[in-house]
């Protein structure tokens, strides 16, 4: 089957035991649960999620074991997942997100608890477009202890609280952070002047210890270096259209949009 | 559109090659729907037509093989094996063995349609009766679907608020 669960808009549903196996593009998928805005309304709780089966004859098992919704609010807890490998995941993020008229702008945080994983050497693989905030009470999907996140790879989410060796970032798709810090969303919307609309947002990052025993010129070679950036692309259909990003807290960021010097702070 | 059955039940029957639907719970409630068989039946095999029906126990149906219809209702063209309108029944037990589209679906309606058309009646967001024990696989799509929406609520006709003075559920 393409998905053993899959659901639209949901308000306070919860699927409880649920076993799922064998499906071609997801196990189960939740595209929308943000009616209730708090958290342990809309939720997952005690799944078994089957990648592969030995029973399934064509040796193709599920893509992704639970894509999670575009929205706030959402929780997954006390599932195992087994056999997700050659290019499958446990989770993967922001349901129908990746068409060109979807209706958010990402970077909404999902939160998780009681995760197990057997045989699941990718745990993660993030939609389009790639914001998602993953939130873990337990450490069990991050292996960073209680209160952690995981996020995709930016370059200013190379932050000393965070881990993103290419080991890490394959297991998890990005970086993840133990609990000194936490990742946000932050959305800048409604752009003044107009001309910034449909250009990318970028980031560098510019915490004091790090730039400020820097000579000007040394400054300005880290400034002018576009590989030291983190890119936002312009999203329209985003509510008020606009940027969205997953920020990791506690740290200073300089601001740019398009590759053109503009100033956030100069304007 | 008979309403209430409460003595009322179909059990232990056979249904195979059909045309057009196995079951059709029309205005009904309180209907017992048990250990049936169906195979190789064209549109939505289980179907609960007007969004009205309630509290009906489906229990351990086995549905093979659903075919899809192009003489039905537009949704009958990606059949389900239970069409469910009206998310306050009750579904124990039951497996849903192949279908061109769907195992079961929430195609949960903003109103009641047909002949009980009610727009004070908002079955969307109506309680969820039971749902559990059921299976599904071999499907073309998937499972379970729920589609459009299914936001349950005290008051399913009137929006969601958020009442501070209960605490252990404020949200109504």
């Amino acid at each position: 089957m393409r998905s053993g669960l899959i659901a639209e808009e949901l308000g306070d549903v919860r699927f409880n035991n649920f076993k799922v196996v064998d499906n071609l593009k997801a196990n189960m998928e939740i595209t929308s649960a943000g009616a209730f805005w708090e958290d342990d309304r809309t939720q997952i709780n005690g799944a078994l999620n089957i990648g592969a089966s030995r029973g399934n004859s064509d040796g193709t098992g599920a893509a992704k074991g639970i894509v999670t919704p575009r929205t706030e609010f959402f929780v997954v807890k006390n599932v195992r997942f087994h056999n997700f490998e050659g290019g499958s995941y446990a989770l993967g993020s922001c349901s129908h997100c990746e068409h060109g008229a979807a209706t958010d702008s990402g970077a909404r945080t999902v939160t998780f608890e009681g995760l197990e994983f057997y045989n699941v050497p990718i745990r993660i693989g993030y939609n389009a477009p790639r914001k998602a905030i993953y939130f873990d009470r337990d450490g069990s999907l991050t292996g960073q202890g209680p209160n952690s996140f995981a996020t995709p790879y930016e370059k200013h989410h190379e932050q000393p609280e965070c881990k993103f060796s290419s080991e890490i970032r394959k297991m998890f798709d990005g970086v993840v952070c133990d609990n000194r810090v936490q990742i946000r969303r932050v959305a800048f919307t409604a752009p003044a002047p107009g001309d910034f609309s449909g250009m990318p947002m970028y980031f560098l990052r510019y915490d004091d210890d790090l730039v400020g025993d820097m000579s000007n010129e040394t400054l300005q070679e880290y400034v002018d270096n576009k590989s030291n950036y983190g890119r936002v692309p312009y999203k329209l259909k985003s509510g008020p259209s606009g940027w969205a990003t997953p920020f990791i807290t506690g740290h200073k960021y300089k601001m740019h949009w398009g590759m053109i010097g503009l100033d956030f702070t100069g304007m | 559109m008979i309403g209430e059955l409460h003595n009322s039940y179909a059990k232990g029957l056979a249904v195979h090659k059909g045309f057009n639907r196995a079951f059709t719970l029309h205005g009904a409630h309180y209907l017992r729907l048990l250990e049936n068989f169906v195979y190789e039946v064209k549109g939505h095999n289980v179907f609960i037509e007007d969004a009205i029906e309630t509290n009906n126990y489906i229990y351990k149906n086995l549905i093979m093989k659903t075919m899809r219809s192009y003489s039905g209702l537009n949704t009958d063209a990606t059949p389900a094996c239970f069409w469910i309108t009206q998310p306050n029944n009750i579904f124990i037990d039951n497996h849903a063995a192949g279908s061109d589209r769907y195992g079961f679906w929430y195609d949960l309606q903003t109103h009641s349609i047909g002949p009980s058309a009610n727009t004070n009646l908002c079955p969307e967001n109506d309680k969820v009766g039971e749902f559990r024990g059921n299976s599904a696989h071999s499907m073309g799509r998937y499972g379970l679907r729920i589609f459009h929406n299914m936001v349950p609520r005290e008051h399913p006709c009137k929006g969601i608020t958020y009442d501070s003075s209960v605490p252990d559920d404020p949200w109504w």
